[in-house]
């Protein structure tokens, strides 16, 4: 299985800079995740890799060897494309052989080949169907089939579930995660959708304005996220913005003032450089205080909405100073459920609060 | 399987050689194409122009302007395109709106009527005229009867008549597939603003056509200037600048080659200035936002429905006649312009046994032309589609130019270019196959373009990801796709080829005498029995590929149009 190094890789269009220095290393047999919004530069550097693309400078290597001179139809890349790309004048059974017609190899062996495909893929008996007459899970399990039929060194997936409906496309990830694993190919896998890219990866960069921001586990994306955007990019987060009052260096921690008339303590292993600091809360962090709670991060507030989803309630609670958070309670019983208006205390443990330095970025 | 590792200068090299892959050949192969058989005759033509043997450069354009010889052909030319575009506007977006937006009885076939209209030759619209309207003509012949003294058709009143009914098509196609991409929603939002059906009509609808109008009017002018049969049929001594050009040139005694490129020069003027108006026009049409749900048909009610089913019917009407009267002429037996009443096959015998050779030149030339030009046809459009070269807006503009070039102006350059070694083509049956190649070209890319823009070029990646060479995809994808596009470009072009005539009438010689020009000699020898058989094949060869293609490819047919 192929190793992939990614190293300082810029492309510019006239003047703009797509990617501005990317560097990577993907392990053999390893699920990574490029993450991030439209525009971030995820899909130029999937293309890069693939070869359709040729980087102003830095170098794409495989298990090492540098594969920058070789024209994209050499590079032994399977790649699935945002629509498919299906062959729409070739059936099912040609449309996997496609790749295979290309390389050395005997009828019997190809047919063999494409029906194994197809069998991993559960497609058995649509073999002969055209494209027109499949439906787009269909369509989509036949263009998987179609790039891993050839055997490449890496899988690239560029967005491949963006144009399934919800239900389809959490099925779908469970199961391109499951045949990935069964072939031990080293995938790269691009998405803007953090929930599925936190669900299917072993691994995720997360990507803004051209530059990777993070690489690391979902877990670690998610609850140690280094940057206020990929703290605001993946799963959803609360922005306090907040004013240091004190840091007690023994005890290792903050002081912060919310402007509400709460002050919170943050354990901090090295003091804030200035004043102004944002306190990153996740939804779950919250919780509604009760009478006999002795939490230490205390907030008074109304509760502005509720949305009502099951396991699930979403709260919008605004506090005294007008900023509203967003607080998930689960599994709530039916008599502890807020109306609205209602005044409520929320509470939060420190070790989970995410404190980063100077003010608000974007949204 | 291991990929070597590829040394930095073999890396450099294989990806210069990636850039300058086999499509920059195709790129420049289709420039040179374009700059060698469209650009330089034109330049040899401007070139002739200007050989002059008195030492002053321009004494021909001087000549023109000051002795009304010959300013008065651009005179002529003007007095007649004008009016009769103004004619072909007052027809064909009246009978666009009407045969789009209401079912009146007979759509498919009007929509078929005038297409048949747009590529049956207008010479032969011309002729047909003639026998109708000509001396002894049998529409006057008929009214004579009662009285009526019809306007000879001769002249430029005949002419402005003869050129809208044949041209107006052209405001008719382009108009109508604006309409159908107006989306219903801004009607109603005028509608719901409280404007009326006829105010929607002048303030909502017909500016959003007026780019399209404007084009189509342009288009259709540029056609009539450059029409050479018709007035070579009916406008007798009144000439216009392409019946002079060719009089000028062919003419061995006091015949001017340099008046004639004079001349050429001052039409070619005018085309252009027409086609890059058309061209601003279009483009700036393309900010039409796509249409969901098309224009609403309506069912025609009242007196004003009565007018406009009446309308349409009188322009199909008169528009078909010339081919109803020319497949009876064709039948009858009868010296001169005289049809009569009994029927025969007398005529098509003649002409099999007379001008075989006409009818096996014109396939042979129209099939070898069609075959070739679609293969070009189908590269340039790729590269005008896909191609990434800075250079791709000059080939589009390159392309588009034929559309403009009147085929004797193309003729007269082919001759002064191709009339000396090394390039000794002037006399064969080549220089036919060259002219009509580049002058049909614009049919064929512009099917294929319609036609390429529609598949996503992310089909294409995959098949180069799985392991194909880009050279090979175009061949196991793309072309499989644009299959239709190449069928239904080849169609026409191969249609309106064999009824190609301005620059055949100056470029043949006589083996290679094709059916337009038999069709041609045999009006001006007023035998009009052997005209009118060998302009029913010709319409019958027009008209079987036409009927087969709609049937296969439906709407999609028009793209080429």
């Amino acid at each position: 299985m192929t190793q992939v190094k990614i190293e300082n890789i810029v492309k510019r269009y006239g003047n703009v800079s797509v990617l501005k220095g990317v560097n990577l290393v993907i392990e053999p047999s390893e699920f990574f995740t490029l993450l991030g919004p439209s525009g971030c530069g995820k899909t130029t550097l999937l293309r890069t890799i693939a070869g359709f693309l040729t980087q102003d400078s830095g170098a794409i290597y495989f298990d090492g060897e540098c594969i920058d001179g070789i024209p994209a139809h050499k590079r032994n890349t399977g790649m699935v494309f945002q629509n498919y790309a299906i062959f729409p004048h070739l059936n099912v059974f040609d449309n996997i052989a496609y790749g295979l017609k290309n390389q050395k190899h005997s009828r019997q062996e190809i047919e063999r080949k494409v029906l194994e495909a197809v069998r991993l893929v559960r497609l058995e008996g649509l073999e002969r169907r055209m494209p027109r007459e499949l439906s787009g899970g269909q369509q989509q399990r036949v263009v998987l089939a179609r790039a891993m039929v050839i055997e490449p060194r890496v899988l690239l997936m560029d967005e491949p579930l963006s144009n399934l409906d919800a239900k389809l496309r959490v099925a779908m990830r469970g199961d391109i995660r499951a045949l990935q694993r069964k072939v031990g190919i080293t995938t790269i896998y691009v998405t803007h959708d953090q929930e599925e890219a936190l669900a299917i990866s072993d691994r995720i960069a997360v990507m803004d304005a051209g530059l990777v921001q993070q690489i690391g586990k979902p877990a670690e994306v998610y609850v140690h996220p280094v940057n206020q955007f990929v703290a605001d990019f993946v799963g959803a987060t609360n922005m306090l913005i907040a004013r240091l009052v004190k840091y007690e260096s023994d005890a290792r921690r903050a002081w912060f003032d919310l402007g509400t008339g709460s002050q919170w303590q943050v354990p901090l292993a090295v003091a804030p450089r200035g004043d102004q600091c944002v306190l990153a809360v996740r939804p779950e962090v919250l919780s509604f205080a009760s009478a006999a709670s002795e939490a230490v991060n205390r907030v008074n507030g109304q509760i502005a909405d509720a949305t009502y989803g099951g396991s699930t309630i979403r709260y919008q609670v605004r506090l005294e100073n007008d900023q509203t958070l967003q607080v998930h309670d689960h599994n709530p019983e039916q008599s502890a459920i807020r109306q609205l208006g209602e005044r409520v205390q929320l509470v939060c443990d420190p070790a989970r609060v995410l404190v980063f330095e100077g003010g608000a970025h974007g949204s | 399987m291991a990929v070597n590792v590829i040394p930095l200068r073999r890396a450099a090299w294989s990806r210069y050689w990636q850039n300058f892959g086999f499509w920059n050949i195709v790129t420049l192969g289709a420039f040179a194409l374009l700059l060698f058989f469209l650009v330089y005759p034109l330049l040899a033509v401007f070139g002739q122009s200007l050989t002059s043997k008195t030492g002053d450069l321009f004494e021909g354009y001087r000549k023109f302007f000051s002795q009304p010889y010959y300013s008065n052909s651009l005179t002529n030319s003007l007095l007649v395109s004008i009016p009769a575009t103004i004619g072909s506007l007052v027809i064909g977006v009246p009978l666009a709106y009407i045969v789009t937006r209401y079912t009146i009885p007979g759509r498919a076939l009007i929509r078929a009527a005038v297409v048949i209209t747009l590529l049956s030759p207008p010479f032969i619209g011309a002729y047909a005229w003639v026998v109708m309207l000509g001396r002894a003509g049998l529409l006057n012949r008929f009214l004579e009867n009662f009285g009526i003294q019809v306007p000879s058709i001769y002249g430029p009143v005949g002419l402005i008549f003869v050129f809208t009914i044949t041209h107006y098509p052209f405001v008719f196609l382009i108009v109508s597939s604006a309409i159908r991409s107006i989306d219903q929603s801004i009607e109603d939002a005028a509608r719901n603003l409280g404007s009326g059906e006829v105010k929607t009509l002048f303030t909502v609808l017909l500016p959003i056509l007026l780019p399209s109008i404007t084009a189509g009017v342009l288009l259709s002018f540029m056609t009539i200037v450059a029409d050479f049969g018709t007035p070579m049929i009916i406008g007798e001594s009144f000439r216009v600048l392409p019946t002079h050009i060719y009089s000028e040139f062919i003419n061995e005694m006091g015949g001017n080659p340099m008046m004639a490129s004079a001349m050429s020069v001052i039409l070619i003027a005018i085309c252009l200035l027409a086609l890059a108006l058309q061209r601003y026009y279009s483009f700036k049409t393309s900010y039409n936002v796509q249409c969901v749900r098309p224009l609403e048909t309506r069912q025609p009610h009242g007196v004003a429905g009565a007018l406009m089913i009446a309308f349409a019917d009188l322009v199909i009407l008169v528009s078909l006649l010339p081919i109803v009267v020319i497949f009876f002429s064709s039948f009858s037996i009868g010296r001169g312009s005289i049809v009569t009443s009994n029927f025969s096959l007398e005529n098509y015998e003649r002409i099999l046994y007379n001008v075989p050779t006409a009818i096996t030149n014109t396939f042979f030339l129209a099939t070898l032309s069609a075959s070739i030009g679609i293969v070009l046809a189908m590269f340039i459009a790729y590269v005008l589609v896909r191609g990434k070269t800075r250079w791709r807006g000059v080939l589009d503009s390159l392309v588009a130019l034929p559309n403009a070039i009147p085929g004797t102006v193309i003729a007269v350059g082919f001759i002064i270019i191709f009339n000396q070694p090394p390039f000794l083509i002037t006399g064969t049956w080549m220089i036919l196959v060259v002219s009509y190649v580049i002058r049909r070209l614009p049919y064929g890319v512009r099917a294929c373009v319609a036609m390429l823009q529609q598949i996503d070029a992310s089909i294409e990646e995959a098949s180069v990801n799985l392991g194909v060479p880009p050279m090979r995809t175009f061949a196991r994808v793309v072309v499989p796709l644009m299959a239709p596009a190449i069928l239904a470009g080849g169609i026409m072009t191969w249609v309106t080829t064999i009824s190609e005539l301005s620059s055949t009438i100056l470029l043949y010689s006589g083996p290679y005498a094709t059916m337009t020009v038999k069709i041609f000699s045999n009006v001006f020898s007023n035998d009009f029995g052997n005209a009118s058989a060998l302009a029913m094949i010709l319409i019958a060869a027009t008209f079987v590929p036409l009927f087969l293609m709609y049937r296969f490819l439906g709407e999609r047919a028009e793209q080429a149009l």
